[in-house]
């Protein structure tokens, strides 16, 4: 016997037993419950962020986690918790305590308490509270509070019929519902608004207040969007609502199931602030990152996981969109964010800021941009010619050019001798180029700078540096309505564009008014330019064969957006306008195009080139078959460089 | 004389279209794309049935009369182990497209299958049918048909390894010296330029596509140009020093090693991922492929216009980029399939790879749609933005993400090695009048110029240029397939007969003698 088969024999033996064991162990597993943790979450933001946190402290500790966030409804959730098909969600305990038919509590730590013991029979688990209280609110727009004189909930009750804004949610929880409130306040219910919070439903609840369709909406404590609105809070002077802090609320079994499981929960034992998850939601509602992402970052920054721990796999891979320095997210830009995130929920939106935002998708940086119109332009010979190879993918809004003068300052802008332009290549850059350009005033000095920040313009206009600042922003631009409610500056009008030959040259200018009124001390309408704000991407025109296929891909950098997707971005970018035509637009938005009758007879070189390949086959298949001339063969010519073959016989 | 004018003529011709598309590069994609474009949209009848035609004359040698002939002399054994012959036919002819469109093509055909609604379950069964077309049968078999019709000349008939061989040697008596040698010359200046732009080409993808690799597991700057020139440098002395040492040791040793790392990360994915799903993908698709052969492989979509632009951007994009690849990988085939016979060599280039390719699609893009279908999602979006970067997001779904990553870089890496090394290679055998074993400098001086004409595309950014002049060469060889096929098949008739034959003969007084014996026996 050869030695080595003594010693595969040895080694056969125990790794049979090993193969064995493996496949009993898997047997065993399979009997058992699901070898991964569901943690499961709301449908709101708040709760999937504390939901996500939850899930990766669990990997964190080594546990399999599979996500259901969202999973659904407040009462939904709570069912498929008991129903054990998952294991762990955040729930509130003011809402742990309405499940149970029990009073409201005021008192946090006494509610906890309550619904420890209460739970305890249901063989759930209260887990530690995360730091904060998340109560239901009642808001009103702060002018509409003011003019009304509400402060408090009871005041409701001399507006008549309520009407409101709420989430679904809210409507149908019986004693911390819309129902109970009415029947303790004494209300009398008017028009309900319900919004659905697995659509978008906060926006549009805020929206609808915001548009004057009711007066009254129904939020959280922790919603964005009461700071960014700057909305009125109404007193809860019944104290009816409940306190509700949050805690992780899981199965006895899946604690016993996974036994580092509490350890997980308990590190987060008020370690989550209001200011802080205020701070988390706008990053996910404002900015459009993702869940994982910023819950990463957080516990990151906590200290609780290593960042480097791994994003990738979870969704956490980003998006950039690229804005312009002065573009705000409360603006249009906002919008376009906004759209992005819908469009692409699983990833995490980044913003990043260029002078020219358009550069950093034909570099390959970012997959979107929001650019106006003149960004697809290079300027030459004194006119604009289409040169970007990227193409609009839906309409954002539209900029007008603002541009500014001290009040003692130039009555036209050819009086104006150095004109400020903010950052170099910028939006406003280009376009007063174009302006000037335009209108064939000479000899104005273009002062740019290395950031567009408006406000350091203005300072430099108030210490002369320069006469006046132009600036391309949407109407009614926050940072110009800031500079414009100091009193000290008015708006100059760009007159005689149509004039001359511009509007030809610069297809992309369009003349426009900014309304009377629409900044502070203004009192007639100012003549003006604009240009359309769109949501660009790398273009699928200019790829080598056709549109698609393995021939548009392969250089890394710019691949085109797949035609289904832009449509979805134009569509959630909600504007019923078209892109303007003198921006290039995605094939996908084009009119499809009814071509009518095609003719019967083929143009010449399609009947050419046919032709000459038919006969080109036809002649192989001639040569296949031909039979050889004899009298050839015989003597191969002299630069045959191959040995003949011998004859078979 | 002949040899003399090839070099001349391809080396001038090189050098101008280098220069030009460095000079201009708009311009020349412009016209290489305009020839392409305009050859898919008047002649996409012409290229959908040349390419299944080698389909049908691969099953006709493999069955045929002519099966059992050998490619070399009667006595001749096979060069190369069936592993190792395996091993290299891939790092030849696929390399790092395989690692990349893994899960970018079935993820694609799942989202916008042509003619349905994506995102459905039957979506993702086209898609997998789809890819299977695209990277199966016809691809294995072009490439099949090109090296055969070599390798039959080379080996058994001592002819030298050159494009032009099969139509010099049974084609001169019918069409006459002249016309045979503008022929020939044709052919093979055609078959160079095709290698040597196809090769810079695809070697500037492959730079480009390891620096996402590296930008994506050392954290480099994933756009710079200078750590794309040292990826270059390293690669060039990697593959000079691979191409001195010959066929026999330095593209074996890489082409083996590539096919264990492969197989490595095949099998991690396999069992690591979604086990049983990608294992009924893999015999469902079998099944789907198979059953919808026949129609796939005519389907032109004639009827609408939009979905014809799907045809030419996917299935004869794919299929003339075979062709486009037919005089390399061809040559190289031929070469390393000396006394297989002709039963042996179509089971082995055509049916063996397919059927590992088909497996692996149903692991990689199984496991990405399984992603899609089943897991979080969120994979599609990263494909259809960036196919490299797409695999290194891929394998962040997986247990040992970072040892992925190196070893799928690593593997790209080897597989550029491994191309730059059997396209200087057979370049120097068409230059040195078809020698088997060119000779070190000649493979230097190729190598050093197809660096410099990569060098050159990376650094006018012309990457696209390099891909549009990759896929050109296509049109024209398909015209010379012909030629050359037509020249095989007349030399299979009127050298081979006989010994079909006398096979035959054999055969039946074998027959005939057993039952006499019988007879005898009975009586």
């Amino acid at each position: 016997m050869k030695p080595t088969t003594g010693f595969s024999t040895a080694l056969r033996r125990p790794l049979a037993a090993a193969l064995l064991a493996v496949v009993a162990l898997g047997l065993a597993a399979c009997e058992e419950e699901p070898p991964e943790l569901r943690v499961a979450g709301k449908n709101f933001t708040e709760n999937m962020l504390l939901a996500e946190m939850l899930a990766q402290l669990a990997e964190r500790e080594g546990i399999t986690v599979q996500r259901a966030i969202p999973y659904g409804r407040s009462a939904e959730v709570f069912e498929a918790l008991k129903q054990g098909r998952v294991d762990i969600y955040p729930e509130y305990n003011g809402t742990g305590l309405v499940y149970l038919g029990q009073p409201a509590m005021a008192d946090g730590r006494a509610a906890l308490a309550r619904v420890r013991e209460l739970y305890a029979a249901l063989d759930l688990t209260w887990g530690e509270p995360l730091g904060f209280s998340n109560d239901y609110v009642l808001v009103m727009r702060p002018e509409d509070a003011q003019a009304l004189g509400i402060r408090k909930i009871s005041d409701l009750a001399g507006l008549g019929p309520l009407e409101i804004a709420t989430d679904t949610d809210f409507l149908e929880r019986p004693l911390d519902g819309l129902g109970a409130m009415i029947r303790r306040y004494g209300l009398t219910e008017g028009r309900v608004l319900p919004y659905d919070l697995d659509d978008g439903g906060k926006d549009k609840i805020v929206q609808s207040l915001l548009d004057g369709e009711v007066k009254v909406a129904e939020l959280f404590r922790t919603d964005s969007q009461i700071a960014a609105f700057n909305l009125a809070v109404l007193e809860d002077d019944l104290e009816f609502f409940p306190v509700y802090e949050p805690s992780p609320l899981v199965r006895d079994d899946a604690l016993a199931r996974f036994p580092r499981l509490s350890g997980a929960m308990t590190l987060l034992k008020d370690r989550v602030s209001a200011d802080d998850m205020r701070g988390l939601i706008a990053q996910v509602e404002q900015e459009g990152r993702s869940v994982p992402a910023v819950v990463l970052s957080f516990l990151a920054d906590t200290g609780l996981v290593d960042e480097t721990a791994g994003a990738a796999g979870s969704g956490a891979e980003t998006l950039t969109v690229a804005l312009g320095g002065l573009d705000a997210l409360s603006g249009p830009a906002g919008r376009a964010v906004r759209a992005a995130k819908a469009v692409f929920p699983k990833r995490s939106i980044e913003v990043a800021r260029a002078a020219n935002p358009l550069d950093l998708v034909t570099s390959g940086e970012a997959r979107l941009a929001v650019v106006g119109t003149e960004s697809f332009y290079a300027l030459a010979d004194g006119a604009a010619v289409l040169s970007s190879p990227a193409e609009a993918l839906g309409v954002v809004g539209y900029r007008l050019a603002h541009v500014m003068v001290r009040d003692s300052g130039a009555v036209s802008l050819a009086e104006v001798e150095r004109l400020g332009v903010g950052e170099a290549g910028s939006a406003s850059d280009l376009i007063a180029r174009n302006v000037l350009a335009g209108l064939g005033i000479g000899g104005v000095q273009l002062i740019s700078g290395e950031s567009g920040d408006l406000k350091a313009q203005v300072e430099a206009m108030s210490k002369g540096l320069v006469d006046a600042v132009f600036v391309m922003a949407p109407l009614g631009d926050g940072a110009v309505l800031d500079i414009m409610e100091t009193g000290r500056y008015r708006l100059l009008s760009v007159e005689g564009w149509s004039a001359g030959s511009a509007p030809i040259r610069f297809s992309f200018l369009r003349a426009a008014k900014v309304p009377a009124g629409t900044y502070p001390g203004q009192a007639g309408a100012v003549e003006t330019l604009g240009t359309q704000m769109v949501l660009a991407g790398p273009s699928s025109q200019r790829e080598a064969f056709g549109a698609q296929g393995p021939g548009t891909t392969g250089t890394a950098a710019t691949q085109p957006i797949p035609a289904d997707t832009i449509r979805k971005l134009a569509a959630a970018l909600g504007s019923t306008e078209v892109v303007d035509p003198a921006a290039p637009v995605a094939a996908a938005l084009r009119p499809a195009l009814e071509e009518g009758p095609q003719p019967l007879v083929a143009d010449l070189p399609t009947s050419l080139i046919n032709l000459l390949t038919t006969a080109f086959l036809a002649w192989m298949i001639y040569l296949l078959f031909a039979r050889a001339p004899k009298a050839r063969r015989k003597e191969p010519p002299a630069d045959l460089h191959i040995t003949p073959a011998k004859s078979s016989d | 004389m002949a040899k003399n004018a090839v070099l001349i003529v391809s080396v001038a011709l090189s050098a101008i279209i280098g220069i030009w598309s460095v000079v201009a590069p708009d311009q020349v994609t412009g016209a290489a794309v305009a020839l392409t474009s305009g050859a898919l949209n008047y002649l996409d009848w012409m290229f959908m049935l040349t390419c299944t035609m080698f389909v049908l004359l691969s099953v006709y040698l493999a069955v045929g009369p002519y099966a059992d002939i050998k490619l070399g002399h009667d006595d001749d054994e096979p060069e190369f182990s069936t592993g190792s012959w395996i091993a290299m036919l891939f790092a030849g002819g696929m390399g790092s497209g395989l690692l990349f469109w893994g899960v970018a093509e079935p993820m694609y055909h799942f989202y916008a299958p042509p003619g349905e609604e994506g995102l459905t379950t039957q979506a993702a069964r086209t898609a997998f049918a789809i890819t299977n077309l695209h990277w199966g049968f016809h691809a294995w078999a072009i490439y099949g048909g090109c090296a055969l019709v070599i390798a039959y000349f080379v080996f058994r008939k001592d002819a030298p390894s050159m494009v032009s061989t099969p139509i010099e040697y049974s084609l001169r008596p019918l069409l006459g010296d002249r016309v045979t040698r503008w022929v020939s010359m044709a052919a093979d200046v055609v078959a160079v330029m095709a290698v040597v732009f196809g090769l810079a080409g695809s070697l500037g993808m492959g730079t480009i596509m390891v620096r996402s690799g590296l930008a994506e597991v050392f954290g480099t700057d994933p756009n710079s140009l200078a750590v794309a020139i040292g990826i270059l440098i390293v690669m060039t002395v990697a593959f000079l020093l691979s191409a001195c040492t010959g066929v026999d040791k330095g593209i074996k040793i890489l082409s083996n090693i590539n096919m264990v790392i492969a197989i490595v990360i095949m099998l991690v994915v396999l069992f690591a991922g979604p086990t049983t799903f990608i294992l009924n993908a893999f015999v469902n698709s079998f099944g789907d492929y198979l059953s919808q052969f026949v129609y796939m492989s005519f389907r032109i979509f004639s009827y609408d216009d939009s979905l014809r632009g799907w045809t030419h951007g996917w299935t004869l994009t794919y299929l003339i980029w075979w062709i486009a690849w037919g005089p390399f990988v061809g040559i190289f085939i031929a070469r390393i399939s000396r006394g297989r016979t002709i039963r042996e060599f179509v089971l082995g280039v055509v049916v063996a790879p397919t059927v590992f390719s088909m497996l692996w699609f149903a692991v990689f893009g199984g496991a990405g749609i399984y992603i899609e279908m089943f897991g979080g999602g969120g994979l599609a979006e990263i494909v259809f933005e960036d196919v490299s970067a797409a695999l290194y997001a891929f394998f962040g779904y997986l247990p040992g993400t970072g040892v992925l990553n190196i070893l799928a870089v690593i593997l790209v890496f080897i597989f550029l090695v491994t191309s730059a090394d059997s396209g200087t290679f057979v370049v120097s055998m068409m230059t040195t009048n078809g020698n088997l074993n060119p000779d070190v400098r000649t493979k230097l001086i190729w190598g050093i110029l197809m660096s410099a004409i990569t060098f050159g595309v990376l650094v006018s950014g012309s990457v696209s240029v390099a891909k549009a002049m990759a896929i050109t060469g296509a049109v024209p060889f398909t015209f010379i397939v012909f030629v050359q096929l037509v020249g095989f098949f007349r030399a299979l008739r009127a050298d081979e007969s006989a010994e079909v034959r006398d096979l035959r003969l054999a055969r039946r007084m074998a027959r005939a003698q057993e039952s006499a014996d019988l007879k005898t026996l009975a009586e």
